[in-house]
């Protein structure tokens, strides 16, 4: 799992609309780092990183509500919250196929071929969820979605 | 995701500090509700599930307060962090368990139409991948457990306030009933 992005310059006895600017603007940035090779490349990781800066993301919205717009709130929530239900059936499948690999490789070679069927009735899940979050991921690139997030932060109003 | 309840919001006029002082042992609080669903019903998987991701939002904003709070505080976030890698395991089999018995009944309805015996599926290496993954679950669910039983025993959740409390700059004003226990646990 992606290590969290260490916040600087943090000041705890500061009030916390001030703090949570911080917090907030770290972790959009940390979520954000992952999206591009989320976008481009094949590779499991950054599919998993994004899902799980994304969680942090959604945690901490949750926890500073009393401080965020309602209505603009509201809608980035929904949005973020759909982006994490695609990014989360990547993940499965990801998960998965990893695991069935390794119970396949475990196995003679003569015993593979009722598992692999599985395999691939997997991968072509994986390949359907894969396909459906590129397409979220490009439609929120459009509508600007980072920056929209950016916005609710505290001192950004 | 647990539900949003005053508990788990911030106060608006409380620093960053005091904040946390409030937030985490709710947020723990509501993590362990289900502990006695974990300890009791090994096979409530829905349950397990949802006690895992109620830890989730605690380990987050542990995540933050680990800059603000000392080494016995990030001590503590590294436990919530292996309880719930340790159940996250336990679900990941739960998933593969259902998807590979669904297989089974499909490979054996496939196998109900071939008419040759050599073009037919295996279905033993699947049950034996199930035999296999139940083990794997029934020794993660042995971990989550023991690791339960032992907060319990060593009283976690004191630790964990103490572990913020005993910051060189923390400062917040406490209430008795986050200092000493929780609300859900009976005086004895």
């Amino acid at each position: 799992m992606a290590k969290p992005w260490s916040i600087p310059g943090l000041d705890p006895s500061a009030p916390v609309s001030r703090c949570a600017a911080k917090i907030l603007d770290i972790r959009i940035a940390e979520m954000y780092s992952y999206e591009p090779a989320a976008l481009e490349t094949e590779n499991v990781d950054p599919v998993h990183d994004m899902r799980v800066s994304g969680r942090r993301l959604q945690s901490l919205y949750a926890i500073f509500r009393p401080l965020l717009p309602k209505k603009a709130y509201k809608r980035n929530m929904s949005e973020l919250k759909m982006l994490l239900k695609d990014l989360g059936k990547v993940r499965d499948s990801d998960v998965l196929l990893e695991s069935l690999h390794q119970k396949i490789r475990a196995l003679p070679p003569k015993e593979h071929r009722s598992l692999m069927l599985l395999a691939a009735q997997e991968e072509a899940q994986r390949l359907k969820a894969r396909t459906l979050l590129r397409r979220k991921l490009l439609a929120l690139r459009r509508g600007r979605f980072e920056a929209r997030l950016k916005s609710l932060s505290p001192h950004h109003r | 995701m647990n539900a949003v309840t005053p508990r788990t919001i911030v106060k608006r006029k409380k620093s960053l500090r005091e904040n946390g002082l409030l937030l985490v042992p709710s947020l723990y609080d509501i993590f362990v509700a289900q502990q006695d669903t974990l300890l009791e019903h090994p096979r409530k998987i829905d349950g397990l599930h949802a006690m895992r991701l109620s830890g989730k939002p605690l380990r987050y904003v542990m995540e933050v307060y680990a800059s603000v709070f000392g080494r016995q505080f990030a001590e503590c976030l590294e436990e919530i962090k292996l309880l719930l890698d340790e159940l996250g395991r336990v679900h990941d089999s739960d998933v593969l368990i259902v998807k590979l018995r669904d297989h089974l009944l499909q490979v054996q309805m496939l196998n109900r139409v071939v008419r040759e015996r050599s073009e037919r599926y295996a279905l033993k290496p699947v049950q034996t991948v199930i035999a296999n993954v139940r083990l794997d679950r029934a020794r993660f669910y042995a971990q989550a457990c023991t690791r339960v039983r032992r907060w319990k025993r060593t009283r976690f959740r004191t630790r964990l306030v103490r572990s913020m409390l005993n910051t060189r700059r923390s400062t917040g004003r406490v209430s008795r009933k986050i200092r000493t226990r929780g609300p859900k646990q009976k005086r004895r």
